[in-house]
């Protein structure tokens, strides 16, 4: 039922316009609040549960315990160092695995031939886990960072390959057909057309391989590694310290959080929305 | 227009946080090549033509991660207590031994 019109007031209550900046950040403020309550929460229920579960620090570390070998952590100046060759590896790996899976997968989208003669080794290549590599790569480069690196390149290659190779082959051709009738030379229909028309799915595939990769770097430095955020989780317990082990995964945890909101999700959200294809909201659901 | 541009920059998240985080880990690197040179500095130990043998002193109990720093300076000959006695270090690996923060003093050692 509508309602029936009435007197227009003189003055309108401010009140930011929903969707606009000053209710965003409201919003975003109220998210962060629920976000530090729920953390808050969960500290104080471990700390409470500590005393009720009776274990040593070994076996059930309480909250303030991780947070001292965190300090000591610091101090050393070990986590600072342990981040820091994580975060190198990751990075040098997801860039050489993205732009191969991206150039290999263009390659393998564009050419018909091409695709006959690597799909099926690829496909091969993809059902065999990275894990099942690790042995051989072992013996070829000892333990060390071209294990880690050469681990996580394989990872993120392959949903990058795959992606954009689905994402080449599924352009309508009647645009490329378009482009061409208008005398678009080949490489102008590569870049005018077929790339932004497949960036959704390579977004997709990068993000997958990229969280898949993040995910491999912690295995990996577990076995091949003697400094990083995965070799901290593994030491602590070798060295019966769990809750260095616990720091590791919380730091595995933020860095995660924080390469997924300050750069992934940002660079989903403006490539996808540059491109027109789909309006992602604000909060990123 | 230019303010509108610098705005416009300043908006992106991704680019404003990396550049603080570039700033603070530049900054951070300054200071600590700075103090590795006062501690070395302090000890005489500043202007060493060759490869030198000395103690370092630390604030901390080390580690293996830190014996490996050692090792990879020079010769590890002995940790006693927060001391490490070090041989045949050369004058660059002395200077970035002397830069870490967890690093408090190092010493001139006669060696054994």
């Amino acid at each position: 039922m509508a309602a029936p019109p009435g007197p227009v007031p003189d003055t309108l209550p401010l009140r930011p316009a929903p969707g606009g900046p000053v209710a965003r950040r409201r919003t975003e403020r109220g998210r962060l609040v629920k976000s530090a309550a729920g953390l808050g929460l969960i500290l104080v229920l471990w700390q409470a549960s500590v005393p009720l579960v009776g274990l040593s620090d070994y076996f059930y570390p309480s909250p303030a315990t991780v947070a001292r070998a965190f300090g000591e952590l610091i101090t050393k100046g070990i986590l600072p160092v342990y981040v820091s060759d994580s975060l190198l590896r990751y990075l040098g790996s997801v860039v050489v695995g993205g732009v191969l899976g991206l150039l290999l997968g263009l390659a393998v989208g564009l050419h018909r031939g091409l695709a006959r003669l690597l799909a099926p080794f690829v496909n091969f290549l993809y059902a065999i886990v990275e894990g099942a590599w690790v042995p051989l790569f072992v013996v070829w480069w000892g333990y060390g960072i071209k294990v880690i690196v050469v681990l996580l390149v394989y990872i993120i290659f392959f949903p990058m390959f795959h992606n954009t190779m689905v994402g080449v082959r599924t352009v309508p051709q009647v645009y490329v057909n378009a482009v061409r009738a208008l005398g678009a030379r080949p490489w102008q229909v590569v870049a005018e057309v077929i790339l932004p028309a497949a960036l959704p799915n390579i977004i997709t595939g990068f993000r997958v391989g990229a969280g898949f990769a993040f995910r491999g770097l912690i295995f990996a430095e577990m076995l091949a590694a003697k400094t990083g955020v995965g070799y901290l989780i593994y030491e602590g317990v070798s060295m019966q310290n769990t809750a260095r082990t616990i720091v590791g995964m919380i730091c595995m945890g933020v860095m995660w959080l924080f390469i997924d909101n300050l750069y992934l999700k940002p660079f989903e959200r403006a490539t996808i929305e540059r491109w027109g294809v789909v309006v992602v909201p604000e909060d990123g659901h | 227009m230019r303010s509108l541009a610098i705005r416009g920059i300043g908006r992106q998240r991704p680019v404003v946080v990396t550049a603080l985080l570039l700033a603070a880990w530049l900054t951070f690197q300054a200071w600590a090549w700075w103090s590795g040179g006062a501690k070395l500095r302090a000890a005489g130990l500043d202007h060493a033509a060759g490869q030198v043998h000395v103690e370092v002193v630390l604030g901390i109990t080390p580690e293996p991660f830190h014996m490996a720093i050692f090792q990879d300076a020079g010769r590890l000959i002995a940790v006693r207590g927060s001391s490490v006695f070090v041989m045949d270090v050369p004058p660059d690996r002395l200077r970035s031994l002397a830069a870490h923060y967890w690093v408090r003093a190092v010493r001139p050692w006669a060696g054994i």
